[in-house]
């Protein structure tokens, strides 16, 4: 990391050069190849749009580069698209105001941007020309002048090869020396059509020989977007991303859990028995790891994405799927985002990146956590294997099976009903048509991919890692404080049961049990279900200690429990109606502090991840409610 | 927005209507609200030659060749651009 600050704003501090040019111009790579690894990756304030900037070192002068959004013009058509505009002009807070513009457009379609720099030109910064895609503009038999490019446009013209360095030197001595760059004399039309006009003329001179289209993509697509070939590798490459994610994960999250567990239990030996070791072990320790564990699923989830959005097979993919996706009003880059949910919703809202709206990305984040994620299985499995009759309903289908199936399609159902929902009231379209390029395909290169990987799991453990671990100190404290000594006649699981009912935790277990009663829970789910807002899954392991079961590995012995436990009437506590409203309760609820900090950090502000709790707490309490009734109703 | 197509050109259709391997070219595009100013800036211009390549397996999106390179555009946008067929000048002038 760097040690220059953000707030070098006098005149006479180094230079800021913002890098403007469409999504797909090959910004993000120069970006990558002039500044290596030392990105400052942040939000700009109000909106959902990722703000990159690094530190140039120019052989002895450090200038700074922002990367701005991707646009495709200077008219926005959004509020978010107004971000490139204020940064332009100095608008915005604590970034510096831009001493030079180096405006980045694709070789091969020159045609189309070349308006788009026309406009540029009259923001009234010096500008320089990036032409990028050199090689893949030669590999299709294209052939520009840049030398009449440059005395067409009057600034300095550069052409690169970000991946393999070529042109960057001449573009590094460029940007030591922005007083130097030479300026228009006349500036274009200010007209759009005039505009495009001006443009025809620069590029009947410029354009030598069209490029081809690139026949390896041509080829390539004929099967990749084929109606029936294309659709199977869709749907086979989907499978593959989530089996990877779901299960290659699983031993390295197996390997890091057994880690912390051994740490705990050293950190336990080497110090004095009383709370000061409890708060090592079961606070600090314990935190530390619910960071970590996450590692495993985002590095693997990132290292898939982020190839195939640089092989070019991400577009493609959303182009196949965007009709289903577009019924629900949002685009079928959603969908590998939603997918990744199934196995954790915080490497799938990460993945919301890849979303270009910000309104949609938005949308996809909030209803995520509806999706089955991997830690309600615990939970599901529990219930199930305890309340659910292991009858057969047909063929070799069993009951517990398809109550399983109708938790996952539920989720899924509501999750896409709720997004249907917020786009048409609450978040609508912001007017941003759907529009994407199909790049042709490339192949990637490992520095870049290996960059992008890195950078999301250190954003992820930077940002997010500090708030999961103040929360699972916060929830220790809760559950462990204060500290009542058992009476001496207990065994050890029964005081453990009774020190737990005796911490804040379960007195607030007892004070909610009114609010809660009408779905059938009584305090001890209450306690339950405020311990598993670190994560569902301890749902499991704090019934195991409530019911003093011993260790949550004994399942058999918490299922004896929890079936022969009685309320003061002498009916079950887990009768059908309770079991139904508690697994229906999983399915809504955002017991999750981990994706309550990620959405924090993607959206940048406390009042989304407040209010995707708050939603889906109506929803799952409301649901619950309804299935508590029906189930009583029915049984 | 030019909204007058050529004389020696007729308006024969929006994008979305012109089928698979086909090039029509814009003779303009309807409105002249923020949509119709980022087709512009994508380059669907008066003027220019569209290629439809292939649509999507369940019909929606389709995929746009101009400007050398390819676009995936839904009905709800294509169909807001009027394209007229590709008169014989336009053949042969093509190769330049």
């Amino acid at each position: 990391m760097s040690t220059a600050t953000l707030d070098t704003s006098s005149a006479d501090g180094p230079s800021v050069f913002g890098l403007l040019g469409s999504p797909n111009a090959g910004k993000t790579t120069l970006f990558n190849a002039l500044t290596g690894l030392r990105a400052r990756v942040g939000n700009y304030p109000g909106v959902t749009v990722e703000r990159r900037e690094a530190t140039l070192d120019l052989g002895g002068i450090s200038a700074t580069l922002i990367d701005l959004p991707g646009t495709y013009g200077l008219e926005p058509i959004s509020a978010d698209e107004a971000v490139v505009g204020d940064v332009l002009a100095g608008r915005v807070e604590g970034v510096d105001p831009v001493d030079g513009l180096i405006v980045v457009a694709d070789a091969c379609s020159l045609s189309r941007t070349l308006p788009f720099i026309g406009e540029a030109l009259h923001l009234g910064r010096p500008v320089c020309v990036v032409l990028t895609m050199l090689d893949e503009l030669a590999a299709r038999g294209g052939q520009l002048d840049l030398e009449r490019l440059e005395a067409a446009l009057g600034v300095p013209v550069v052409g690169v090869v970000g991946h393999r360095g070529r042109g960057l030197d001449r573009l590094r001595s460029l940007l030591a020396a922005p007083g130097d760059w030479s300026s228009p004399a006349i500036l274009p039309p200010s007209d759009r059509a005039e505009r495009a006009g001006w443009a025809d003329s620069i590029l009947s001179t410029v354009i030598e020989v069209r490029a081809a289209r690139h026949a390896l993509t041509e080829r390539v697509d004929r099967v990749v977007l084929h109606p029936f070939w294309g659709t199977l590798l869709f749907a086979a490459v989907m499978v593959t991303f989530f089996q990877l994610i779901f299960s290659a994960a699983g031993p390295a999250m197996d390997w890091i859990d057994g880690s912390i567990g051994s740490i705990a239990g050293a950190a336990r030996a080497t110090l004095p028995a009383g709370w000061m070791a409890d708060l090592v072990a079961d606070g600090l320790i314990a935190g530390v790891g619910s960071v970590v564990i996450f590692l495993p699923q985002i590095l693997i989830l990132f290292s898939l994405l982020y190839l195939l959005e640089d092989i070019g097979y991400m577009a493609r993919a959303a182009f196949v799927i965007d009709r289903l996706m577009g019924r629900i009003g949002l685009e079928g880059r959603a969908f590998v985002a939603l997918l990744s949910s199934y196995a954790c919703a915080v490497p799938g809202i990460m993945a919301t990146r890849t979303i270009p709206s910000p309104r949609d990305r938005l949308v996809t984040i909030l209803v995520a956590p509806l999706m089955t994620c991997s830690a309600r299985l615990p939970v599901y499995a529990l219930l199930i294997s305890a309340f659910v009759p292991e009858t057969t309903v047909w063929g070799p289908i069993g009951l517990q099976g398809l109550v399983l199936l109708g938790l996952y399609v539920g989720g899924a159902a509501a999750a896409l009903a709720v997004a249907a929902l917020f786009k048409r009231t609450l978040i609508r379209g912001d007017g941003l048509p759907f529009a994407m390029e199909l790049p042709t395909y490339r192949w990637p290169t490992l520095r870049v991919w290996a960059s992008q990987v890195f950078e999301s799991g250190w954003a992820f453990l930077r940002r997010a890692g500090t708030i999961i671990l103040i929360a699972s100190i916060l929830l220790w404290v809760l559950l462990s404080f204060p500290r009542v000594e058992a009476p001496a006649h207990l065994d050890e699981q029964a005081a453990a049961a009774y020190s737990l009912e005796q911490s804040a935790a379960g007195r607030l277990g007892h004070a909610i049990e009114p609010a809660i009663a009408p779905l059938g829970f009584d305090w001890k789910i209450g306690v339950g279900l405020i311990a598993s807002l670190a994560a569902r899954e301890i749902l499991v392991a704090t019934l195991a200690q409530i019911y003093a079961a011993g260790s949550e590995e004994e399942t058999d012995s918490l299922r004896d429990a929890l079936r022969s436990d009685v309320r003061a009437d002498g009916r079950p506590v887990f009768d059908a109606p309770t079991v139904a409203a508690l697994l229906v309760f999983f399915v809504f609820a955002l017991q999750c502090t981990s994706t309550i900090a990620i959405i924090k950090r993607e959206t940048n502000s406390w009042r989304w991840p407040a209010f995707a709790f708050t939603y889906l707490f109506a929803l799952a309490y409301g649901m619950s409610f309804v299935a508590h009734r029906l189930v009583a109703a029915f049984v | 927005m030019a909204s007058t197509p050529p004389q020696d050109a007729p308006p024969n259709g929006t994008l979305d209507q012109i089928p698979r391997g086909d090039s029509v070219r814009v003779v303009g595009v309807d409105g002249a609200d923020a949509i119709a100013r980022r087709l512009d800036d994508l380059g669907l211009r008066v003027g220019v030659e569209v290629e439809v390549i292939r649509r999507a397996p369940l019909g929606d999106p389709t995929v746009f060749e101009l400007h050398g390179y390819q676009l995936c555009l839904r009905r709800s946008e294509s169909e807001r651009v009027r394209v007229a067929e590709m008169t014989p000048p336009d053949v042969i002038g093509r190769e330049r």
